[in-house]
């Protein structure tokens, strides 16, 4: 029987409850008994820093398990950087240490007195005393545990300063750079007065049929290994992402300056990186795909910089989006982030803001504490982590919401932060250029978000007949096209949906390329494992259930239609490059919204009809069951 | 694997040596080792970096005059 375990940080109380199976079934783990979690153990209007907000850890149902790529972990918390739903994914082997350990969920409430850090040790939960921890970085902080515990074997995710300060977009980081990043997961740790939470795990996963698994996990993992995306992200990992979609001038360049970055050619080649940086390839438990680079800088001004990552994230917010053409700049302030416990991703959005603002005179060395903040800035880029780690300066500025940083910096410097309808900050990728990726990552529930919706078969140029295929419907491959996009982004959401609830890491599916996992194959997964049976249909239909609890979370805070808006910018024409002229037209966006929620199954407002809620069995929500 | 009729299909249709226009989207085969390509749809030109022996990658494309 999986358990949940519930921590009471103010009472200093454990509960440990079990996990009915027709729950687990219904809701699958990870992303989905998460969402379940939350919506329970939430009100409307909740405050996302409030110790009654729980942080709530979820291995996905089959994290552990002897299985391809089945290792990931979701965090689920009301977002301190949106006030909505928030949530994110973890890799490493953190989740299935958990799963090793007993519990298929984590839920932490209250407020600490002082700074603690929880111990699991299989089925003992203990608080500990985490005031020497307080105030380190998240490198230190996991050495420090094991430092204590006496075994590095713990597996750890904690906050950094940025954590403990609060900041928007803190993350929670676990290793060198596996991070929960978006929402702000770390500040809500933070809240807690909860520095990390370390789990040693040595319980055996009941499996019904461990031979049909085994002989599924070495079937899969043969197919797998023969496809050209696996030879390629094993030596590339995604940074090929970085090149895709800069040549097909899919990137936002200099805060929405431009779409396309030549400047980086001969200085942020994917071939620089590998030759002179990368030392070998690593991977998170279960998965044999090694997609992580280990690097090493070896000369210049950031000689014997150590770190883990980067993903194609780097190069674009690191790179084009502030100007910058340098590698080791890139990799010194991504360090950084990941040491500090601050979203690369987030901070990579707020720093060309700031360049953007500074290069058109709306701020300036005042603002800055001196510091130079044109576009490529290595000054900026290294400093702007130490500042926001220490919430000092302009640091300070950015670090407690959109909102109040504009209001700091003046109200016209709001018009230049890009930020999707639900407030997150609008990742760097054009995303008016196509059509069901713009529907899917608007639309998602934590905000704009390429893992929850986004539809890079959209681009492949595949031929129609394969992408309906794949899709399972007639679709349109011209992605400039609006027929057919609809059921396109809403196929790809459940897709990701089913990954995060499953743990199952999303570079082995369909939404990585054509040729990976669908539903099929992590479903002959779930069956082996738990003798269930489950089908294609019903395995759909529980990830439709989790989008629709997501929803029902934001809905009941408010949430309608407007907050399904792309920011003002993606409405308006690109002005040069191959993509000239292009932009969401109101009209068609607003067709395309509401032929989506009638795939939903949602009302015109965006709100999930009572049928739909009855169908997915979420009407009788908050259910208390656990 | 088990697999399925569209990952059937996509797989047969896989063809090494080959690199998609990142532009059109359009098909171009290559030699073994070629360094460098042009889309016979678009005329865009790419440098080519082979990750391995038989699988290609486009690295960047083709300019004359690349910015500083």
């Amino acid at each position: 029987m999986r358990q949940v375990a519930y921590v009471d940080l103010t009472n200093r109380k454990v509960t440990i409850k079990p996990i009915p199976e027709d729950l687990l079934r219904k809701f699958l783990g990870g992303r989905g008994i998460g969402s379940y979690l939350l919506y329970n153990h939430t009100t409307k209007g909740i405050h996302p820093l409030s110790p009654e907000n729980p942080l709530i850890f979820s291995p996905g149902l089959m994290t552990g398990q002897f299985a391809n790529a089945m290792g990931r972990c979701h965090v689920n918390g009301k977002s301190p950087d949106t006030g909505k739903y928030g949530d994110s994914n973890i890799g490493g082997a953190f989740g299935a240490e958990l799963m090793y350990a007993g519990l298929q969920a984590l839920v932490i409430t209250g407020k600490a007195a002082k700074p603690t850090y929880l111990f699991i040790d299989n089925d003992k939960i203990q608080l500990r005393d985490a005031s020497k921890l307080w105030g380190k970085d998240t490198f230190q902080t996991q050495l420090g545990v094991w430092d204590e515990l006496q075994d590095p074997d713990v597996k750890v995710a904690c906050i950094g300063e940025a954590g403990e300060h609060q900041v928007g977009f803190a993350c929670i980081l676990h290793q060198l750079k596996r991070s929960a990043g978006r929402t702000g997961q770390g500040a809500l740790m933070g809240s807690k007065n909860l520095k990390a939470v370390a789990v040693r795990g040595s319980q055996s996963l009941p499996v019904k049929d461990p031979q049909k698994l085994l002989e599924i996990t070495r079937r899969q993992y043969e197919y797998i290994r023969r496809t050209k995306i696996f030879e390629i992200t094993k030596r590339w990992s995604n940074l090929f992402a970085w090149v895709v979609n800069n040549e097909r001038e899919g990137i936002v360049v200099r805060n929405h300056r431009a779409n396309f970055y030549p400047e980086g050619y001969g200085h942020l080649d994917v071939d620089i990186f590998l030759d002179k940086y990368s030392e070998k390839m690593l991977a998170c438990q279960q998965c044999a795909m090694h997609c992580e680079h280990r690097y090493e800088v070896k000369e210049g001004p950031y000689k014997g910089l150590k770190g883990e990552g980067p993903e194609w994230i780097a190069p674009l917010h690191f790179g084009a989006l502030v100007g910058n053409i340098h590698w080791d700049v890139i990799l010194a302030s991504f360090e950084k982030t990941n040491r500090f416990g601050i979203d690369a991703s987030t901070f990579g959005l707020y720093l060309a803001w700031l360049m953007d603002i500074y290069d058109r005179g709306l701020i300036g060395k005042e603002q800055t504490g001196g510091i130079d903040f044109n576009f490529g800035s290595a000054e900026a880029m290294v400093k702007l982590p130490e500042l926001i780690n220490k919430d000092e300066g302009i640091g300070k500025v950015i670090s407690h919401g959109a909102d109040e940083a504009i209001r700091q910096l003046g109200d016209k410097t709001g018009e230049f932060l890009y930020r999707c309808g639900r407030g997150l900050t609008q990742e760097a990728v054009n995303d008016r250029i196509l059509r069901a990726t713009c529907l899917g990552d608007q639309t998602s529930n934590r905000g704009n978000d390429h893992l929850r919706g986004r539809c890079n078969l959209e681009f492949m140029g595949l031929p129609a007949e394969v992408l309906s295929k794949i899709i399972g419907r007639p679709t349109n491959p011209d992605p400039y096209a609006w027929d057919t996009k609809a059921f396109f982004a809403m196929w790809q959401q459940n897709l990701n949906t089913m990954s995060d609830c499953l743990g199952l890491c999303k570079f082995w599916t369909q939404w990585f390329a054509p040729d990976l996992f669908g539903f099929e194959q992590p479903l002959e997964v779930i069956n082996a494992v738990t003798g269930w049976n489950m089908t294609k249909d019903e395995l759909w239909e529980a990830s439709e259930r989790v989008w629709n609890m997501e929803k029902m979370f934001n809905v009941r805070d408010g949430e309608d239609r407007r907050h399904d808006t792309p920011p003002k910018i993606f409405f308006e024409p690109i002005k040069e490059g191959a993509r000239k002229g292009l932009c969401l037209e109101p009209d068609k966006w607003n067709a395309l919204l509401d032929e989506y929620y009638d795939l939903r199954g949602w009302d015109r407002n965006g709100i999930p009809k009572p049928e739909t809620l009855k169908r997915l069995k979420l009407d009788k929500e908050p259910s208390h069951i656990i | 694997m088990t697999e399925n009729e569209p990952q059937k299909y996509a797989r047969s249709k896989e063809i090494y040596q080959r690199i998609r226009c990142m532009r059109c989207t359009h098909r171009i085969d290559l030699e073994k080792d070629q360094k460098e390509a042009y889309c016979p749809a678009c005329g865009l030109g790419w440098v080519i970096t082979w990750v391995t022996p038989d699988i290609p990658m486009v690295l960047r494309r083709i300019m004359p005059n690349i910015p500083k």
